[in-house]
């Protein structure tokens, strides 16, 4: 093994000692705040082995992984979720009385897997990091024992990933039974060389690959765990599972679709089309009737996801960009909003209510104002990333003539605008109308710091976004495709 | 980089206003005064130096332009430019901004320093909208806008704020978001003639456009636009807006966020789109009309006097609406001086009404009456700006909608007849409102006091630029000429451009309008 190899998998090894160590360590003694140190270490010593790896050509790890611009992008960015997120829980679980530090471990080995996810080329890397991903999660999900939402929650996601990870493999079987291969180039290059009848095997795969997939990142019609999953767990594991979840399945979504060219398949493309125009439909109407301001961001949650397949539809151009910048901001975005959702609650009982954030503005100005800035990004309003998202987005669904999709992402994102305006308006509300007001944790400097950042690298990547689009697009550059 | 500090100023003297309201929330005030006081300063040294206040008009029509690169890798540049339109604009901007401070002075009581801050941010992406060249930025800014004017509809609006303040943003955010698509469009239609991504204007400008191409993408500007002007069938949003505001969001409403609609129409519309909006004119010559008389019909019929105030808005903004669209520099002069003087008499509205409520408590005209009795010289401004409002000769907005009229005369003769009858209802609400608030047996209800020096400086400023307007418009009229003259040129590339300088030299006699009315003609009446 050369350099580069161990370079290459310097990062995924790194993650897994850390992992070992704060097992260890807990075996030894359970302290809450060395644990958590000693997990960001570890994703920090990670972040520093990414930038280590040589940037040359893209490089194949023993045919499963491929080690290029593009994976270390998003292995970055869920290195950094995944530490805003542990930083969340880290906060929200201080003054918890159980067992809280595997959560840590469990958080770095889903990043682990998230990381497999954005570098997998392979059928094998895919279920692999897929797996990875989910069982960390069904824990996560379930880890306050004593609370009922959170096994609830827990129970439905494992029974409903499970699930999906059947189809995952079924459609896996058929295109190996087809191809004879694991291999994502080499089975599309057996397929396109083959006749036609190839297509159908590809196109049966491709589609119980889609439910699997398209259950993990909820999109219409397989989206119905997601309110009551977001709603059940814990508003930092929430996070988690919008941010870093939903960002590793995008980053194999772009590789796949740009190896497979679907476009060639006017089916595929109909049903990814019709999947985004549904989502962001379902998901911003059904916002609105929405109470609990989680699941309300659950319902958006799949709205956004359905813009992000409108960029997916129109591959090709400029849009694997528009779809890297909109996820990126999207999940940085949404991570600071369950995190302030955890600022302004008591572990296990959550200020989720969207009544209970009457006059908010002015009782708790600084978690208000920056809710505010979060939800003004989500709905695209200029100022914010989020804006400069959705435009890329558009930009590349007029570029491929998308007329359809791209005035459903219009109008659906007025009805998104008005399920955040309605939020908003409810927290300048005057408190004098409320008769009590639901108490709030005391200021804490920690919480307040995390949150500006967050808020403050929003506002600055949407009036300063050219270092980041710069970035990325010299990342797609040099990559493997 | 002067005009980067036309949009910094208010930014920075905003974001200064709300940390000192820790202080002293009359330090915020002042802020925000000074914040407005320096812009003023700054676009009057403008238009002197240009010189055309002097009777000068210069024939190149950019004064000034600034250019950074801004996203490079999407061909998006800080691109601001400033011709006779937008100084004008900026001008209107500064001193509504100024009065809009001074009247909030004892109607804001309650988180002064936040008001502000909106108040500043919101006039500085209105100043933005009026100066930006490039296409994105201009949407960027014209969103930028917006959520100030959410937040002081939303905070410190009337009772029903909640359900206007977010009509009021849907309704503009999807309109906006049409004109995104379009301006994206538009962008990638010059991408694959030219191989290049940019949304400069004057880039875009050389664009050649496929006709229905044209007209789609026209029509995504054009909704954008008419909502916020407003055009007939997208007005809803008005009537409630104005009404919940408090009197600073009114009078920027009224007096600004309406003229970045005709704006907009002036400056990217007609000259990016010239074959589509000929083509559309005829509809929309007849909606602004529709407007003309459905507005003053509706302000005729309120009983709420601040309601009755935003419609006589779509009234007026109605000749704006057909100025536009009949596509000769007389109207489009017209248009501007409509522009300028219907911030002025609506926003004085807008102010007066506000002061009555904050006197009276109420905006029932039922309930009030008898007002001039005790407060005379509120009487005697409310007066002058209804006769301002109903185009009262001497009064600029006469000049306004009387070059409107004339300039648009010979496209669309049946229609500007109709347009001249709904002056008619205009004179009757205006006086309507007088009658029913300063005349009559006073009531007993309340015993307001009369305005203060204050209001008094407030509504001679007012008056003394609408009879200035009124007697002497020949400055206004050299500052936008060149504007106008190459805005028309996009238009009729095909007809003899007429070579007239009428107006460029001085008075205009009623000889010289006839000679310039006659050689517009492109059929020769002579």
């Amino acid at each position: 093994m050369a350099y580069v190899d161990y370079s290459a998998i310097a990062p995924f090894v790194i993650m897994a000692v850390s992992a070992m160590v704060a097992i260890i360590l807990i075996s030894i003694r359970r302290n809450h705040a060395i644990i958590y140190w000693q997990s960001l270490v570890g994703m920090f010593i990670a972040f520093i082995s990414l930038a280590a790896t040589p940037r040359v050509a893209p490089h194949r790890e023993s045919t499963i992984l491929i080690i290029d611009q593009y994976s270390l992008y998003f292995m970055g960015l869920i290195l950094i979720l995944s530490a805003i997120a542990a930083t969340f829980s880290y906060i929200y679980l201080r003054h918890f009385n159980d067992h809280k530090e595997e959560l840590y471990v469990l958080i770095t080995i889903s990043a682990m897997g998230g990381m497999v996810l954005a570098s997998s080329n392979n059928f094998v890397s895919l279920f692999l990091g897929f797996e990875i991903l989910s069982v960390t999660l069904y824990v996560m999900i379930g880890f306050l024992r004593d609370s009922v939402f959170n096994l609830e929650a827990a129970i439905k996601y494992l029974i409903l990933a499970a699930a999906a990870s059947a189809f995952l493999v079924l459609g896996m079987a058929f295109i190996y039974a087809e191809t004879g291969t694991l291999d994502f180039t080499a089975a599309i290059n057996i397929i396109s060389s083959s006749d036609s009848s190839g297509w159908l095997y590809l196109f049966m795969g491709t589609g119980l690959i889609i439910v699997g997939l398209g259950f993990k990142i909820g999109v219409v019609p397989f989206h119905m765990w997601t309110p009551d999953i977001y709603q059940g767990a814990s508003a930092p594991v929430t996070a988690f599972i919008a941010s870093v979840s939903k960002t590793a399945m995008v980053a194999f979504l772009i590789r796949y679709f740009s190896y497979i060219d679907f476009r060639t398949s006017a089916g595929l493309v109909f049903i990814f089309a019709a999947i985004a125009v549904l989502s962001m439909l379902a998901g911003n109407l059904l916002a609105i009737i929405q109470k609990n301001i989680k699941r309300l961001l659950a319902y958006s949650s799949i709205a956004h996801l359905g813009y992000i397949l409108v960029g997916l539809v129109a591959l090709g151009g400029r849009s694997a960009e528009a779809i890297i910048y909109y996820i990126t901001v999207y999940s940085i975005t949404i991570t600071g909003a369950f995190g302030l959702i955890a600022f302004i609650s008591h572990a296990g009982e959550e200020t989720d209510a969207i009544e209970s954030y009457r006059g908010l503005f002015w009782r708790k100005p600084l978690a208000a104002g920056l809710l505010a800035i979060l939800l003004f990004s989500l709905a695209g309003i200029p100022l914010t990333a989020g804006f400069i998202g959705k435009y890329y987005i558009v930009l590349a669904g007029i570029g491929k003539a998308l007329w359809f999709p791209v005035i459903v992402l219009i109008v659906s994102s007025v009805i998104g605008l008005y399920y955040y305006l309605r939020v908003i308006a409810i927290m300048v509300e005057s408190s004098e109308t409320q008769t009590e007001t639901v108490s709030l944790p005391k200021f804490s400097v920690a919480r307040a710091l995390v949150l500006s950042i967050v808020s403050l690298l929003i506002l600055l990547l949407g009036i300063f976004p050219a270092p980041l689009i710069a970035l990325i697009r010299q990342a797609l550059f040099a990559s493997a495709f | 980089m002067i005009l980067v500090y036309l949009i910094a100023i208010p930014m920075a003297a905003g974001i200064i206003a709300w940390v000192l309201d820790l202080i002293h929330p009359t330090l915020s005030r002042l802020t925000a005064l000074l914040g407005n006081a320096i812009v003023f300063v700054i676009a009057i040294a403008l238009w002197f130096s240009s010189g055309s206040i002097a009777g000068f008009y210069n024939t190149s029509q950019w004064l000034k332009i600034f250019n950074f690169p801004w996203i490079p890798d999407l061909g998006i540049g800080v691109t601001l430019g400033l011709d006779g339109l937008s100084l004008l604009m900026i001008l209107l901007t500064s001193i509504l901004g100024f009065i809009s401070v001074i009247v909030s002075w004892t109607e804001i009581k309650e988180r002064v320093g936040f008001f502000h801050f909106n108040l500043m941010w919101s006039l500085a992406g209105i100043t933005g909208v009026f100066l930006a060249l490039d296409l994105f930025l201009f949407y960027f800014l014209w969103e930028v806008m917006l959520v100030p004017m959410y937040f002081l509809i939303a905070i410190w609006g009337h009772e029903n704020r909640r359900y206007a303040s977010i009509k009021f943003f849907l309704f503009t955010q999807l309109s906006g978001l049409f004109m995104l698509l379009s301006i994206i469009a538009l962008a990638l239609i010059h991408n694959h003639t030219a191989g290049y991504l940019t949304f400069n204007y004057f880039e875009l400008l050389e664009t050649t456009i496929g006709l229905t191409a044209g007209r789609w993408l026209m029509l995504g500007f054009l909704v954008a636009f008419a909502v916020k002007l407003p055009m007939v069938p997208l007005h809803t949003w008005l009537p409630d807006a104005h009404t919940e505001a408090p009197t600073a969001g009114s009078v920027i409403l009224a007096g600004l966020l309406l003229k970045t609609g005709a704006y907009g129409l002036i400056r990217f519309v007609v000259p990016l789109f010239p074959e589509a909006s000929q083509f559309f004119s005829l509809p929309l010559v007849i909606l602004g009309v529709a407007g003309i008389i459905y507005g003053a019909a509706l302000a005729f019929a309120q009983q709420d006097l601040k309601r009755l105030v935003a419609y006589t808005s779509i009234s007026h903004l109605g000749f704006v609406l057909v100025g536009i669209f009949s596509f000769s520099v007389i109207a489009y002069q017209g248009v501007v001086m409509q522009m300028i003087c219907h911030g002025f008499s609506t926003g004085g509205l807008f102010v007066l009404v506000g002061m009555i409520q904050e006197k009276t408590g109420t905006r029932e005209m039922d309930r009030l009456g008898g007002l001039w009795k005790v407060m005379p010289r509120a009487g005697g401004a409310a007066m002058f700006l209804a006769m301002a409002s109903l185009g009262l000769p001497t009064m600029g907005n006469f000049i306004g909608e009387f070059l409107v009229l004339i300039g648009s005369f010979h496209s669309q003769t049946v229609l500007v007849i109709l347009a001249t009858a709904g002056l008619v209802p205009a004179t009757i609400y205006s006086l309507w409102l007088v009658q029913k608030t300063f005349h009559g047996e006073p009531s007993k209800e309340f015993q307001p006091t009369d305005i203060g020096a204050r209001h008094v400086i407030t509504f001679s400023v007012m008056i003394i630029i609408l009879i200035w307007l009124g007697l002497f418009p020949q400055s206004v009229l050299n500052t936008t000429r060149p504007t106008m003259e190459n805005t028309r040129k996009a238009i009729t590339a095909e007809i003899t451009e007429p070579e007239n300088d009428n107006l460029q030299t001085g008075n205009v006699t009623a000889q010289k309008a006839n000679e310039i009315f006659f050689e517009e003609e492109p059929y020769g009446l002579r």
